[in-house]
């Protein structure tokens, strides 16, 4: 600030004495309303002007503060009105009226209209209001410094004649333009400034209306509202003013302007619009945002990764990569792991050479075999983990999500099943859950039935695992292609559901993404940590259970596997597999994901016994790649966990739904996995 | 230019509001004026973000808030 700046002001509160270089006498002080935004420095200005001579209080009637102060400049008296922060004077709050209020009934000399020069277009919509208003106002274009940190450039006297109203640059914080403010203040209280304030316009047929409604209620407005501010508002359906010429107009008049204003119950968006088209004007006219720095390298990243093709190619490739990291660096470390497991079963069946078979056979090949399989695979998690961080941190999956988003429009999907359907990448019952912001029934439970069609983490770690596991290096295209079936197979769904229960309408949505950014490293080590102790937890408490009981029931009644309770089951149900290429083994393995994704590899670990020889290993030597494919194909698809059905019967409140979304499901990914085995092998055969 | 924005929602479709502020020739923070505008007269709602569903979700406690910025939608 200019502390000589500062300091005349404070010596002119606390003296109260006048400056004998400017001997203007007034019979009282010039009125000075403050009108302004929440945090745009008006109170700053307010407590530089007043200092101690101020006084706070309520507005009569109402619990909102009242601050007035007076202070000398330049030997003028000043009494000055802090207004409530106002957005618009229209009446949705009773700041809003109080502002509006004062303005018309006490009539001050000046309005100082206090501006945000760094978010002009906010404060621009209140002076926009101000202006029809019977008292003349000058823009303080406060926060000058701010503006030009931010790269923003203001030309004051451009806005100056394009409002029409004086406009004064300057920054309360620093004092800088106080002065020429309170120069300003003065020669419009007298008179000696041209004001011809350029007030928004509304259309023209709605303009005809305003004439129309301003000759209806000629000779009834109450002192002291002005006709064709009150007709504005009529227009504008505010419910203050509405409420006055209601009482105001007799029966038969208010009939007529209710009847003129029923038929054109769009003209408050008219005039609002009026506003805008105003606002955007006058900022065209005198501001130049800045072109660099992160909003610049956010919008030219953005061109690309948000093009309609390049963008998608983009998430393909981005996704490839982050699949052949994981890979290229989770795969030696998950066989290293793969090895300790297997020397820790070594090492735990020696130890158990004495004891008997069933404590053996429970500890190596049903825990160690079921459990020890899952967490081999932490590392490829780890990695994976930190990639999806590494992605949402930089703020790029929200234009991953925004491409799927536009992919989904293109099926006609709703665009409110968009933020739910992001939330199944992480987890499908956040996903559910997350339907809750739907209101239209119908819409929510084709979300509801689409959530489980999103690749989840737990179902991408399987993927993580076993595409590796069945195809060595072609594993990155098979990942790549599974959650790319996934995501086809929601679209398609969806696009089928949509028209038959929605009969194809469209919706829209609008969004806005944020700013790329440096990661945070902490923040990325953090999420892998807790997303990986998770993990691990699933797999003590729920994976551990789970492969007990597949341990017993492939070991009962006789200990072996062939001739197990579990094989009779997945005999059973073998003609319904065998149509996807799956022995089983598979089917049951499949069958296990029911209570958790992850249950898949234990089951298989404990079916094969693959404490010792590693689980990956004796995959790949099993199942040729045409029945691994359709087991995938069908795994991606399968019916959700557990938990995700729990929480679907729950928000649809209906079995007969909960059953259908099973139901689609299993048909879903039954058919795909048959598909893909019939073509595979048919394919292999003319090779 | 509320009416035209509102054209523009009501075509369907998802739009960026960097995008609709360009073929508005306004900026950013108009459009989300214009938005916060549309809410308040019922022609659009703000979409729900991440918050109670989130609190079922396994991997809430390790989850980025991976907000994909400020979204609306149109009322039906």
């Amino acid at each position: 600030m200019s502390v000589r700046t500062f300091q005349k002001i404070v010596a002119c509160h606390d003296t109260q004495a006048p400056n004998l270089a400017s001997p203007v006498v007034r019979e009282r002080p010039i009125l000075v309303a403050l009108a302004g935004q929440p945090n745009v420095g008006k109170s700053t200005l307010f407590n530089l002007l007043t200092g101690l001579h101020q006084h706070v209080g309520n507005w009569p009637g109402k619990t909102v503060e009242r601050k007035d102060g007076r202070f000398t400049f330049n030997g003028v008296s000043y009494q000055l009105v802090d207004l409530p922060g106002t957005y618009s004077l229209t009446a949705h709050s009773p700041e809003e009226l109080i502002a509006r209020e004062f303005i018309l009934r006490e009539r001050p000399d000046v309005v100082v209209a206090v501006v945000d020069a760094a978010t002009l277009e906010r404060s621009l919509y209140l002076v926009a209001e101000l202006l029809p208003l019977p008292a003349p106002v000058i823009v303080a274009l406060n926060m000058m410094d701010v503006a030009q940190q931010e790269g923003i450039q203001i030309e004051p006297e451009v806005l100056q004649a394009a409002l029409g109203v004086p406009v004064v640059p300057m920054s309360a914080t620093q004092g800088v333009g106080v002065p020429a403010l309170l120069e300003t203040v003065e020669r419009m209280a007298r008179g000696e400034l041209p004001y011809a304030p350029r007030l928004p316009q509304i259309r023209p047929d709605h303009q005809e209306v305003l004439e129309v409604l301003s000759g209806q209620i000629v000779r009834y407005v109450p002192e002291p509202y002005p006709r064709e501010w009150v007709a504005l508002k009529l227009l504008e359906g505010d419910s203050e003013v509405t409420r006055m010429m209601r009482e105001a107009l007799p029966p038969e008049r208010w009939a007529a302007v209710h009847a003129v204003l029923r038929a054109h119950d769009d003209a408050q968006v008219a005039v609002a619009s009026g506003r805008y088209e105003w606002i955007g004007r006058m900022m065209r006219a005198a501001v130049t945002r800045p072109r660099i720095g992160p909003i610049g390298l956010t919008e030219r990243l953005d061109r690309w990764a948000t093009h309609p093709i390049w963008g998608l190619i983009i998430l393909v490739g981005i996704l490839g990569l982050a699949f052949w990291l994981t890979y290229t660096v989770g795969a030696p470390l998950q066989g290293w792991l793969e090895n300790g497991v297997g020397a820790l079963a070594e090492g735990a069946r020696s130890l158990l050479a004495g004891a008997p078979a069933w404590l053996s056979g429970l500890l190596v090949d049903g825990v160690i075999g079921g459990v020890g399989a899952v967490l081999t695979f932490l590392p490829i998690l780890a990695i994976f983990f930190a990639m999806m961080a590494f992605l949402e941190d930089v703020g790029y999956m929200a234009r991953a999500a925004y491409m799927m988003d536009r992919l989904m429009h293109l099926v006609g999907l709703h665009g409110k099943s968009f933020l739910p359907l992001f939330l199944g990448f992480g987890c499908n019952v956040p996903a559910v859950m997350g339907t809750r912001a739907i209101e239209s029934h119908r819409a929510r439970l084709l979300t509801i039935l689409l959530a489980p069609l999103v690749p989840c983490t737990a179902r991408m770690a399987v993927v993580a695992f076993l595409a590796p596991a069945f195809f060595g290096d072609a594993a990155l295209l098979i990942s790549w292609g599974l959650i790319l079936t996934s995501v086809l197979m929601l679209a398609l769904t969806g696009w089928v559901l949509n028209r038959l229960m929605f009969g194809g309408e469209r919706w829209a949505f609008i969004m806005e993404l944020p700013l790329y950014h440096l990661p945070n490293w902490r923040t990325i080590g953090l999420s892998v940590w807790l997303r990986s102790l998770s993990f691990v937890r699933k797999a003590g408490t729920v994976i551990l259970a789970v492969s007990v009981v597949i341990w017993a029931l492939s070991a009962l009644p006789g200990g072996d596997v062939e001739g197990s309770y579990l094989a009779q089951l997945g005999r059973w149900l073998e003609p319904v597999g065998r149509l996807g290429g799956m022995d089983w083994r598979l089917t049951v393995a499949l069958l296990s994901s029911f209570v958790a994704k992850e249950n898949t590899i234990a089951t298989l670990g404990v079916l094969y016994r693959a404490g010792e020889e590693g689980l990956a290993s004796l995959l790949a030597a099993t199942y040729p790649p045409v029945i691994a494919l359709a087991y995938l194909v069908m795994q991606m698809l399968f019916i959700p966990c557990l938990a995700t059905v729990g929480v679907i019967r729950q928000e649809t409140a209906s079995w007969r739904w909960t059953l259908f979304s099973v139901g689609l499901l299993l048909m879903i990914s039954l058919l795909a996995g048959i598909v893909v085995f019939q073509i595979g092998a048919w394919v292999a055969k003319g090779i | 230019m509320l009416e035209r924005l509102l054209e523009m929602l009501r075509a369907g479709g998802t739009h960026r509001v960097s995008d609709l502020a360009r073929a508005l020739d306004a900026t950013p923070a108009l459009v989300e004026m214009m938005l916060e505008d549309l809410a308040r007269a019922g022609y659009v709602k703000p979409v729900a973000t991440c918050t109670e569903s989130c609190a079922s979700c396994p991997l809430a406690s390790s989850c980025i808030p991976a907000q994909p910025g400020t979204a609306w939608t149109l009322n039906q």
